[in-house]
């Protein structure tokens, strides 16, 4: 896997949501994205994802230039991401939810063997009886569960995750937390914005810091946690400004 | 070249009627959020209040009915408002979007059915306002279409007036801007809601009963200007004020010439509409965010 | 064969198979004014079940169903009059002239905002209507366009009967086979979350199109059949109001069921027949009904009875489910928080 981001420029109306970011990741990286409110993460997140096209720079993933492409090409090439706040096809059950990744990706596989791949993913995220329920019938933490199922359908290359421990019970919480490691164990990248500090200093092993769409840090967590940049733009407000649910 | 002045008056005199229009629609949208599929059946209520308050009210000067027939439509337009589009603002409604634009379709369709039951398909004429015609330059224009114009104008900067001098102008922006925080400094968004949509299908029915003696009153005499209000607001830019009016006075215009030079002058009135949906298409392909729309994101 | 019992299982289908059946025997038992109504029945009600795959399954709202009915009733009107082609030509004609207006709106619209389509669809249906009124020379405006009929043999009404009720039940099993189909599943992915379907994957924008495209065509092909069978038309076959009826059928009906829709249809129309002496007034109610529906009974009607009927099938279960919370939570999973609002907003 090679994602690599150049010099993106994203504007809504007057303000510069992102100044020109440039990243790179390769392998299976396990990367935390975190920064103050507004400072861009979710933008990043979308413009990677294609729902945001960026006004200036340029992604490409695997060789290929994605800057333009539309969020469906994006995710069939194998960049899989859950929103901030759950999307789940709320009027379907939660194996037709899991379907549409698969049948959209490659349809000649066949119903069969999709429901076959469904019935693996539920049984990992330990969500087989629920198997027929519609996704509105689920509580908030189920939701963030099938909407990482739906993601690993596919099996992506790499997974972009937005906030997935917020407003999660602890015990949930560390379940997701085991199913990201096992996941990057077997070769799966992960980009993680969270507001969870410790969740996300435990998990990644590369740090990068947004502030004002700008990256001021990227490094180890240790390393990134004594920058003086980020304790200024970031970690000396956070407690003040967002109590961390 | 008077040939060409005087469409262009005729073209600005029809644009100042069709923003008027226009500007209710958005005015409803960019409060409420929806865009009203009944707007031409307020201003086909607007024309036929006027023609029974002029038919009780044998004596009175016609011009005095149109304020009374706005305030009695923009009364229904309220009751509306509150008993189907509040539940939706108080989220008591799934799919809010698919449900506004169905609750708003659906009560046009109410509005047309009533009017045919009540008063026929045959067309009703309230009297005249002022007879005989006035020219102004090349062009002549009846009395009755230069007074629509004229009132227009003048409620177009009365409204805009009040939406940017006045405390409930002010309240309604807050609301049409950021519903929490107007909510946090005490404006009801709630009220302006309904204040909102009131206020929209009143200028409806003012240009209602302002082309009533023109055009006369028919059950469906609200559908072409109903899909040229909503051919302007896309024009304009979704929610955007001066927008409406720019496109209302484009469309206008586009109206006149385009029938004007019109190979065939026998169609000529009939393909008016049409330059409109040419433009709906153009805009569309080209600048899908009309005039002074905010760019979608 | 496992679907089919699958099929059978569900009571709505029991009953929906049992009045397919009554419809068949029907014409053994109706006299020739009512085979009349009820052709005329099934023309809507291929209108209604049309519009109900388009905005139930794909929320995709369009002002312009009778618009392209119109389309595929004038294509073939003009083609076997004025180019005196045979009636099938024309049929066929019809469909493709409204599959491909379909697609060139879709494909204008339905990359913006659902609301484009209801705002684009209501004018291009007024101005087709004001397009063939003005060209009264060819479309002879509202004095009608005399259609050659299709079974012109014969005065009986019961082949006229059978052709519309053919192609009411075809056209609703090709949709109901669409909608189990991947297309039904991306179609109900859109309409739930169009960007979240978009990043699983689906191409929201080909689907769409192509929707819009399936059910313009049978609309166009209702449009056809029926200007055979009325022989005359005018351009007010597409009025506004003549677009709100099919919509309050779809919606009384249930909007959510292809069948619902269709038999909501059958049972206006028939309604429309029995009350003649309300006059104007029959359709007031309706109206009033429409708005009552979309506000207390949105699954419409029909769907509302059938729940309280057989209390079975899948949303019936939905809707236990969906009001006590947790009920299929395992211990585990009670722990959970439902709420996710602490997820604070970034970015845009």
């Amino acid at each position: 896997m090679e994602l690599s981001i150049q010099h993106v420029v994203k504007r809504f109306g007057g303000i510069i949501a992102l100044k020109g970011v440039s990243l790179d990741l390769s392998g299976n990286e396990l990367v935390g994205l975190i920064g103050p409110n507004g400072s861009g993460k979710s933008t990043l997140v979308n413009t990677i994802g294609g729902i945001h096209t960026p006004e200036e720079g340029k992604i490409v993933f695997n060789g290929a230039d994605i800057t333009t492409r539309d969020s469906y090409e994006i995710a069939r090439l194998g960049i899989g991401r859950t929103f901030q706040v759950t999307r789940a096809f709320r009027r379907m059950t939660v194996m037709e939810n899991l379907l549409v990744p698969g049948m959209a990706l490659a349809p000649q596989r066949g119903r069969r063997a999709w429901e076959k791949r469904a019935r693996e993913v539920l049984d990992f995220l330990t969500m087989t009886h629920l198997r027929d329920d519609y996704a509105r019938s689920l509580s908030g933490g189920q939701q963030k569960l099938l909407e990482l199922g739906q993601v690993m359908m596919t099996e992506p290359e790499i997974i972009m995750l937005d906030e997935p421990f917020a407003g999660v019970h602890p015990r949930l919480m560390q379940m997701i937390f085991d199913y990201i490691k096992t996941l990057h164990q077997n070769g799966t990248a992960f980009i993680i914005v969270s507001h969870d500090m410790d969740s996300i200093f435990t998990l990644s092993e590369r740090l990068i810091v947004l502030s004002y769409g700008d990256i001021i840090a990227d490094g180890p967590p240790a390393v990134v946690k004594e920058d003086e940049a980020v304790i200024e733009a970031y970690l000396g407000r956070e407690e003040e400004e967002e109590p961390v649910a | 070249m008077d040939y060409f002045l005087a469409l262009l008056i005729t073209g600005l005199v029809l644009g100042i009627i069709y923003a008027l229009m226009a500007l209710g629609l958005t005015l409803i949208f960019s409060i409420l959020n929806v865009i009203n599929f009944a707007h031409g059946e307020f201003y086909m209520l607007g024309g036929y209040a006027s023609y029974l308050l002029l038919q009780i009210f044998t004596d009175i000067h016609p011009l005095i009915i149109v304020p009374v027939s706005a305030i009695i439509v923009g009364l229904i337009g309220a009751v509306f408002e509150i008993f189907f589009l509040r539940p939706m603002h108080e989220e008591q409604i799934a799919r809010p979007a698919e449900y506004a634009v169905l609750i708003t379709f659906g009560l046009s369709f109410f509005l047309q059915n009533l009017a045919l039951a009540l008063f026929g398909p045959y067309p009703h004429s309230p009297r005249s306002f002022f007879q005989g015609s006035v020219t102004l330059g090349p062009a002549t224009l009846s009395a009755d279409r230069l007074a629509a114009a004229v009132i227009s104008l003048l409620l177009l900067a009365g409204l805009l007036l009040l939406i940017n001098r006045t405390w409930l102008g002010k309240a309604l922006r807050a609301v049409s801007q950021d519903k929490q925080a107007a909510a946090v400094v005490g404006i009801n968004p709630y009220v302006m809601n309904t204040v909102a949509f009131g206020l929209g299908v009143g200028l409806a029915a003012i240009a209602g009963s302002l082309l009533a003696p023109v055009f006369s009153i028919t059950p469906d005499v609200g559908a072409v200007p109903a899909i040229r209000a909503y051919i302007i607001i896309v024009l304009g830019g979704m929610g955007s004020l001066p927008g409406s009016i720019l496109g209302g006075l484009v469309i206008g215009l586009v109206e006149s010439f385009g029938a004007g030079y019109f190979p065939d002058p026998s169609r000529a009135l009939n393909y008016k509409t049409v330059f409109g949906l040419v433009i709906f298409a153009l805009v569309l392909l080209f600048r899908p965010r009309g005039f002074f729309g905010r760019k979608e994101t | 064969m496992s679907q089919l019992t699958g099929l059978l299982r569900r009571p709505q289908n029991l009953v929906a198979l049992l009045l397919a059946a009554l419809a068949l025997i029907l014409p053994l038992f109706l006299p020739t004014y009512w085979l009349h109504v009820m052709v005329v029945a099934y023309f809507y009600a291929i209108l209604a079940s049309s519009w109900a795959l388009l905005a139930g399954y794909g929320g995709q709202f369009s002002f312009g169903h009778m618009a392209f009915m119109a389309l595929g009733a004038y294509t073939t009107g003009l083609l076997t009059t004025l180019a005196d082609l045979p009636i099938l030509v024309g049929i066929v004609a019809g469909m493709l002239v409204a599959g491909i207006a379909g697609w060139a709106i879709g494909a204008l619209t339905l990359r913006f905002k659902a609301a484009y389509l209801a705002l684009f669809t209501i004018a291009f249906s007024e101005i087709l209507r004001t397009i063939l009124r003005a060209e009264a020379q060819i479309t002879r405006g509202d004095r009608g366009l005399r259609v050659p009929e299709l079974f012109a043999e014969t005065i009986s009404r019961v082949p006229a009967y059978y052709l519309m009720l053919g192609i009411l039940l075809a056209s609703l099993i090709f949709m109901y086979w669409l909608a189990q189909s991947r297309v039904g599943l991306f179609l109900r992915a859109i309409r739930e979350d169009e960007e979240a379907a978009a990043a699983r994957g689906v191409n929201v924008v080909r689907y769409k199109v192509l929707t819009f495209v399936i059910t313009s065509m049978i609309a166009g092909l209702a449009g056809t059949i029926f200007a055979h069978y009325i022989t005359i038309l005018t351009p007010n076959i597409m009025v506004i109001p003549q677009m709100g009826l099919v919509i309050a059928m779809a919606i009384i009906g249930g909007v959510e069921s292809l069948v619902a829709a269709a038999i909501g249809a059958i049972l206006i129309q028939v309604s429309l027949e029995l009350l003649r002496e309300f006059g104007a007034w029959r359709l007031v109610i309706f109206g009033a009904l429409l708005i009552l529906t979309l506000r207390f009974a949105r699954d419409g009607l029909l769907i509302e009875l059938s729940e309280r009927l057989f209390k079975l099938g899948p949303r019936a279960e939905l809707r236990t489910s969906s009001g006590e919370e947790g009920i299929h939570d395992d211990t585990e999973m009670e722990l959970v928080e439902s709420r996710s609002e602490g997820a604070p907003a970034d970015g845009a």
